[in-house]
């Protein structure tokens, strides 16, 4: 096969494409001999392969089937005599955006009372169990100290109580100082995602509303 | 060159050596194979492709008694082009993530 003949097959088995697609792809080639010269011919042939491989990817390419039209296609977008299949029915009518984000307002202020109350509820027991922790370090640091100082008075009457109540005493201050940084950390990460929950949701809530 | 090169990247390296000069199918597959086996028949499809997404366009200039079909980037496709080259980059540093531990 030489350049001629390499043409020629290529064209004939562009048929089925319009004639400017034609016309654009057998210029490329031709173009691409007359670049390569004579000498790389040969070349040139070998490394392009069969003309029929080309031209089924020119016309796949160009939305032509080489095989020919199916008689169905799997989701019937195109049908063969050319007409396409209604648009699927909207479920309903599509609001004004505007109009939405009005209703919503609405309705959170409409329903202010119910989420109003769990977000006190929330907040109340959030709050609570701050309490119960500060109370339980006051506790423990308060009883600790006061063991501590009982102890060294009766250091002085009774040694060994005295030395006993100390160690209670600095074995609860220790006992406060370690869980407290925990209990804090642990309450506001707790904190910390509950709020991020409420910001994803909403913001989810609004993106839903909006595409 | 042990990795396929994907339509997207073939894209885009297409769109960078037409972005540096405008230049003709035969210069830019030799370009091409400089970094990667593709031959010349891989080349018309992405420049029609190319081409159809107004992401270049080509204009003829005589050289040596004919026509010679250059290519040009459109701005689209240096829009395009730069989003290419970011998404390479991402994809690039990715990989390398794991590549280079």
């Amino acid at each position: 096969m030489n350049r001629i003949d390499f043409m020629r097959d290529l064209e004939a088995r562009l048929g089925a494409l319009s004639e400017e697609d034609r016309a654009d792809a057998l210029r490329y080639y031709d173009e691409l001999f007359d670049e390569a010269g004579p000498i790389e011919e040969q070349k040139i042939l070998d490394d392009l392969g069969s003309p029929a491989d080309i031209a089924r990817q020119i016309l796949v390419d160009n939305g032509v089937s080489p095989d020919g039209d199916p008689e169905f296609m799997m989701d019937d977008v195109i049908r063969k005599d050319g007409t396409t299949p209604p648009p699927p029915v909207n479920a309903g009518p599509i609001e004004n955006k505007n109009t939405k984000i009005l209703l919503i307002v609405i309705i959170a202020i409409v329903t202010s009372p119910v989420w109003g109350g769990l977000l006190g509820g929330v907040l109340g027991l959030l709050g609570g169990f701050i309490g119960i922790i500060a109370t339980l370090f006051a506790v423990l640091v308060c009883g600790g100290m006061a063991l501590l100082v009982v102890g060294i008075v009766r250091l002085f009457s009774v040694p060994p109580l005295g030395l006993c109540e100390m160690g209670a005493g600095l074995v609860l201050c220790g006992i406060a100082v370690l869980t407290i940084v925990p209990l804090c950390k642990w309450i506001f990460g707790l904190l910390k995602r509950f709020i991020n929950w409420i910001v994803y949701t909403v913001k989810k809530f609004l993106n839903k509303e909006n595409a | 060159m042990g990795f396929p090169i994907s339509a997207a990247l073939l894209d885009s390296m297409v769109l960078a050596i037409v972005e540096k000069e405008d230049t003709y199918g035969y210069e830019i597959t030799r370009n091409l194979r400089e970094v990667a086996d593709v031959s010349e028949s891989t080349l018309y499809p992405v420049l029609r492709r190319l081409q159809k997404n107004s992401l270049l366009e080509t204009y003829d200039r005589e050289y040596m008694g004919r026509n010679r079909r250059y290519y040009r980037v459109t701005a689209k496709g240096i829009t395009a082009l730069d989003e290419y080259r970011a998404d390479w980059k991402h994809h690039k540093e990715m990989v390398d993530k794991i590549l280079e531990q």
